[in-house]
């Protein structure tokens, strides 16, 4: 029934230009957060409608999730309610609108133009290893760019730590957070391995699956089960460096016995990806709970 | 094996090297593996610039996948020049860091400092050495997240305020950047840099590719801070950490520069940049816009980490105006000027770091009497700064003459004037500094150099600016092959 299609992508498209208003000029910095976690949302189904499940995963989680954690976090840090708004600057919004002006005469129509990557990707994926063209092509075709990513998620870490080095306190959870908290946790496990593992033939992958445990590391952490996470502790230390150093290691030692910087040896690549996935997720989850709950002592006992 | 990866080393050496520096202590460890790093990146650059020269391009595909799906490295006579920068003045920096960093930077944070360093260096040398668009973006996204946290380690508050706007202008210049590459990756379905010169040309006559074409050379334009878009440089280089200065005001800026040069020149190509679009009048305008205003406001400066923020935004200028002319004289002044602007103020911004080790600021009053406190440090700032004005017998005259040249071939005659006014007024602003440093008392005029340590790299890059100054064949020869790849199309 193309109608009903048709309506449902029409309210989805009102809807994120409704919400993005929303968290624009929303009262409070607090609604404007919660308009902004709804967006990412929306931009999750807006992704999964136009058939990149991948993005959708990776918007659900890292767009609306973290990155709704953090400003969260940020204004419990900041204080509520004390930052009044400022009323954006008339001539400022004039340039974003250009901006995006230009952009709709180029993008309509953007003319149907036949990529030859995606041939090119199909024909070589029963050299990667692994049978999701998505995942073979972040980590075997173009690994050499998501390792660079993996460092970017460093850099953040690395980033927060110099700028607020202080120990903050994590607030007394409330009832119902400790209960559910150690419901949650376990799941995250299950939800993350799964989404590790089908990885390699499906949507899913190391950036997804890290960010779900993160979420089961912080809940834990909250509630007082996880003791409090220091840099100075080596094993947090060594967890987050191991996406990038086992990430570099394989690709040094690709380059020292085989054939070239991350050049695979036949048969093993599946084995490989496998273990750089692995780690990287460690890493990525590690990271995003040090980056959401910081160093923070208990409260609780 | 360095032979076969030396490409791949280039980048990957640092990335390796940075995580090993959050493993190690705080204290000298950091510090001494962040200098052999750096020296082991410049001698992998200097290796690099003999293949070029000796055997041609050389290219390099990450995990041996073939491009257009794989990831290409490329070094040719343009880029090899901009390793070549990035790499000298890395390895010239690093030592200084080690006297100067512990005095400026909280004792916690060194390891992660230097970790943050490395980063910085491994995303510039990646997006001078890249063959791929898309890699470009991740290496610019890594080279400023790392410079935004160094510039926010200065000692001053306001180096936070400084490294967050930053941070917004940087974050817009990549958003544009990032948007003009999916739009040609939309028109043409690859991101290899070659590819893209290739498959461009059947569809460059549209909407799309036009407005691709502008988000990027905006994108680039924010990056390399020209004006109306330096917004964020005085700032940040004022508050860094005087290390952070040096590097980011020798290297950052003159990458951006190589990435509009990448853009227009190989991947859209002489014709459809220049031919069709008033780019060059455009690029012009802001450009002598840039030299006048950056000079007038540098003259008004008080603090001289400022003033000569502001002279970098007007030195930007001069590159800018260069590459409009579009002719292989004015684009060897371009990168002559790149080459050489980043021996001038990698050797003021280091002056000025010794100041402030010993002083602790770098207001002009701070620098009363230093001719006499700081007889070392003052005279290397004294002959940067000539090297600055474009005095002959310094690399600065070398590069503004080439640009005077290529201005009166073309019959640009207000761009004569406009040089001759910049140069005018840069003698105005280095001439304040050294009227109060040579002819006002200190309150304590006890002699106080600064250590060798720190003078060794300043004098090192002073000299440098006498050396390309008295026998400039080097960097002449090396500005003319960039500038016949440039003219040459496909890289």
């Amino acid at each position: 029934m193309p109608d009903a299609e048709w309506l449902f992508d029409g309210t989805l498209g009102i809807l994120l230009l409704v919400l993005a208003g929303a968290a624009l000029h929303a009262r409070s910095l607090y609604a404007a957060v919660v308009m902004f976690i709804a967006l990412g949302l929306m931009l999750a189904l807006t992704w999964a409608r136009l058939g990149a499940p991948d993005l959708a995963l990776a918007e659900a989680a890292i767009g609306a999730g973290v990155t709704g954690a953090l400003l969260f976090s940020t204004l419990y840090k900041a204080g509520m309610d004390r930052h009044k708004r400022a009323t954006p600057n008339r001539i400022a919004l004039l340039l974003p609108g250009l901006a995006f002006l230009l952009l709709l005469t180029a993008a309509w129509p953007l003319p149907e133009m036949h990529s030859p990557l995606p041939d090119q990707v199909m024909a070589h994926l029963k050299d990667s290893g692994v049978s999701h063209p998505v995942t073979a092509v972040l980590l075997n075709f173009r690994a050499w760019d998501t390792l660079l990513e993996v460092s970017v998620v460093l850099i953040a870490l690395l980033g927060v730590r110099q700028l607020y080095p202080s120990h903050g306190e994590v607030p007394t959870p409330w009832p119902l957070m400790l209960a559910w908290g150690r419901l949650l946790a376990p799941l995250t496990v299950i939800v993350g391995g799964y989404l590790l593992w089908r990885g390699t033939d499906a949507p899913g992958g190391a950036f997804q699956a890290g960010t779900v445990l993160a979420a089961g590391g912080v809940a834990l952490r909250l509630i007082g089960v996880l003791p409090p996470l220091g840099w100075h502790q080596w094993p947090v230390r060594l967890l987050v460096l191991a996406g990038v150093l086992v990430f570099v290691a394989v690709a040094a030692l690709t380059a020292w016995l085989g054939q070239g910087w991350l050049h695979y040896p036949t048969g093993s690549s599946k084995v490989l990806i496998l273990l750089i996935e692995l780690m990287a997720t460690a890493s990525i989850a590690t990271t995003l709970t040090l980056l959401v709950v910081g160093e923070k002592r208990e409260l609780r006992p | 094996m360095i032979d076969q990866h030396f490409l791949a080393l280039l980048v990957v050496v640092p990335l390796l090297a940075s995580p090993l520096c959050l493993l190690l202590p705080n204290g000298r460890l950091p510090w001494l593996l962040a200098t052999a790093v750096a020296w082991v990146v410049f001698a992998l650059a200097v290796f690099g610039v003999f293949r070029v020269y000796g055997d041609g391009p050389v290219s390099y595909w990450m995990g041996g996948w073939q491009p257009p799906w794989g990831i290409e490295y490329r070094l040719d006579a343009l880029n090899a020049l901009v390793v070549l920068i990035v790499a000298a003045i890395g390895a010239v920096v690093v030592p200084f860091a080690g006297r100067s960093v512990p005095a400026e930077v909280d004792g916690a944070n060194i390891a992660g400092f230097y970790a943050a360093f490395l980063l910085a260096l491994c995303g510039l040398l990646g997006i001078a050495v890249t063959g791929d668009v898309f890699n470009l973006f991740v290496f610019l996204e890594i080279s400023s997240l790392a410079s935004y946290t160094l510039i926010s380690q200065g000692r001053n508050r306001r180096a936070l305020v400084s490294a967050y706007q930053y941070l917004i202008f940087g974050t817009i210049g990549a958003t544009f950047l990032l948007i003009g590459i999916g739009l040609l990756y939309a028109m043409t379905g690859t991101l290899n840099m070659a590819d893209l010169a290739r498959r461009l040309a059947e569809v460059e006559q549209t909407r799309t590719v036009f407005t691709g074409f502008a988000f990027i050379v905006v994108g680039a334009a924010i990056k390399l801070a020209l004006f109306p878009l330096h917004l964020w440089l005085p700032n940040a280089y004022t508050h860094a950490p005087s290390v952070v200065s040096a590097f980011l005001a020798a290297t950052a800026t003159k990458v951006a520069v190589y990435v509009l040069l990448r853009f227009t020149f190989t991947v859209f190509g002489l014709e459809f940049s220049f031919g069709a679009a008033p780019l060059s009048l455009i690029l012009a305008t802001l450009a002598v816009a840039a030299i006048l205003v950056g000079s007038v406001s540098a003259v008004t400066q008080n603090n001289v980490k400022r003033l000569l923020a502001y002279s970098s935004v007007a030195q930007i200028g001069y590159m800018v105006v260069a590459i409009a002319m579009v002719t292989a004289l004015g684009l060897t002044a371009a990168t002559l000027h790149l080459f050489n602007h980043a021996l001038m103020k990698g050797a003021l911004f280091l002056a000025l770091g010794c100041v402030v080790y010993r002083m602790g600021g770098a207001d002009m009053d701070s620098l009363r009497g230093l001719g006499r406190k700081m007889p070392l440090t003052m005279a290397a700032f004294v002959v940067a700064g000539l090297s600055l004005i474009g005095v002959p017998l310094t690399a600065g005259f070398i590069s503004k003459w080439y640009l005077v040249l290529a201005a009166i071939e073309l019959g640009w005659w207000p761009i004569v004037a406009v040089v001759l006014v910049g140069s005018l007024l840069a003698a105005i602003y280095i001439w304040r500094v050294v009227e109060v440093a040579y002819f006002r008392e200190a309150d304590d005029p006890a002699r106080s150099e600064a250590p060798w340590s720190l003078l060794a790299p300043t004098w090192l890059l002073a000299l440098a600016n006498i050396y390309f100054g008295l026998d400039a064949r080097l960097p002449v020869s090396l500005a003319e092959s960039a500038a016949s790849v440039m003219l040459g199309g496909a890289p």
